[in-house]
């Protein structure tokens, strides 16, 4: 967790045990007065109840998505870090605590950069003419639908790298747009599509493997995993 | 040498570690690379779909408050309602509400 914090992860060791350390974190127990909390439930109590719609609300006025929700995230970062304070969670005594902060801003970050990274794409499509239905980010009943958006009858989903592998689950959209860091240097938006969704497209494919794909980019690279394409 | 646990780490140091992450993040988008997404992604998915999710539920003023062990993007629980698929679920005290 300091690797992630610190942005020394390196390699796909210390990237596996960063996400087992938030998966184990989901878990783990702040014991107060008041009871006993689960961090997630402190997550939802905390954060998500009393940040998520001012947040969203602020970001659908920002003109520029990509260059100002940065400051938007971190304004509500440092409020997470005053609350922790007010709270009395800053205890010297128990520096276990310093998980809890960690883990809030974590996964601070994977729903304000996600919703972000969500509005730059449905911008683009818009500026792009393409024709689509997407979620209304600011009911929270649409908010939580299955998939964010519909494209020609295909649903999918748009997200970070983090949040996606963090969150992992079945892959049961159509298709999944993601922003990846490429060679180290570059980011490169990446959309990943069922064989059916694929075919409906109809174009030609690059037969590629996991091991080349980051090669083949941004070439249309046509996959085979444990069975699945 | 840089601190190996929170539990090492002095007050200056934590805070120092917070602030700059707060920075770094504001400053880029903070994605993976992709050899190791990829590689992770589906690791991790065929791993998480074999995992049960437990809810866990509180009752607070006559309203349900539904709190899974952990964030995933097949299952969506807020409040008292668990989305999976298509089908929404909604939990209600008995006796509270429309039945």
């Amino acid at each position: 967790m300091i690797g992630y914090l610190a942005g020394r992860l390196y390699g796909r060791e210390a990237w596996a045990k960063a996400f087992e350390a938030f998966d184990l974190l989901d878990q783990a127990m702040l014991v107060t007065a008041q009871g006993h909390f689960t961090f997630r439930a402190l997550y939802q109590q905390i954060v998500d109840r009393q940040m998520a719609d001012a947040y969203l609300g602020e970001l659908l006025t920002l003109p520029d998505v990509e260059q100002q929700s940065p400051a938007l995230w971190s304004h509500f970062a440092r409020q997470i870090v005053s609350e922790f304070t007010q709270r009395g969670w800053r205890r010297s005594d128990v520096p276990e605590a310093r998980l809890l902060l960690s883990y809030l801003l974590y996964w601070w970050g994977a729903f304000a950069r996600g919703y972000a990274f969500e509005v730059e794409v449905f911008r683009d499509l818009q500026n792009s003419g393409v024709q689509f239905q997407a979620h209304n980010l600011l009911d929270r009943q649409q908010r939580y639908s299955p998939s964010d958006l519909t494209v020609s009858g295909m649903a999918g989903d748009i997200k970070t790298s983090i949040y996606f592998v963090q969150a992992a689950a079945s892959l049961g959209h159509d298709f999944y747009i993601v922003r990846l860091l490429v060679q180290g240097r570059k980011y490169m938006l990446v959309v990943l599509l069922k064989p059916a969704a694929w075919d409906t497209i109809d174009g030609d494919t690059v037969p590629g493997h996991l091991d080349t794909v980051v090669d083949q980019l941004p070439a249309p690279v046509r996959i085979r995993h444990s069975g699945q394409e | 040498m840089n601190p190996q646990t929170f539990a090492e780490m002095s007050e200056a140091e934590f805070d120092t570690l917070i602030d700059e992450y707060i920075e770094r993040e504001a400053a880029g988008y903070g994605e993976m690379p992709a050899e190791i997404f990829f590689d992770l992604l589906l690791e991790r998915s065929a791993a998480k779909a074999r995992q049960p999710l437990n809810l866990e539920i509180t009752v607070a003023d006559d309203r349900l408050i539904i709190t899974p062990d952990r964030e995933t993007s097949d299952v969506i629980v807020r409040g008292n309602e668990v989305l999976v698929g298509e089908r929404r679920l909604v939990f209600q005290l008995a006796g509270v509400g429309e039945r």
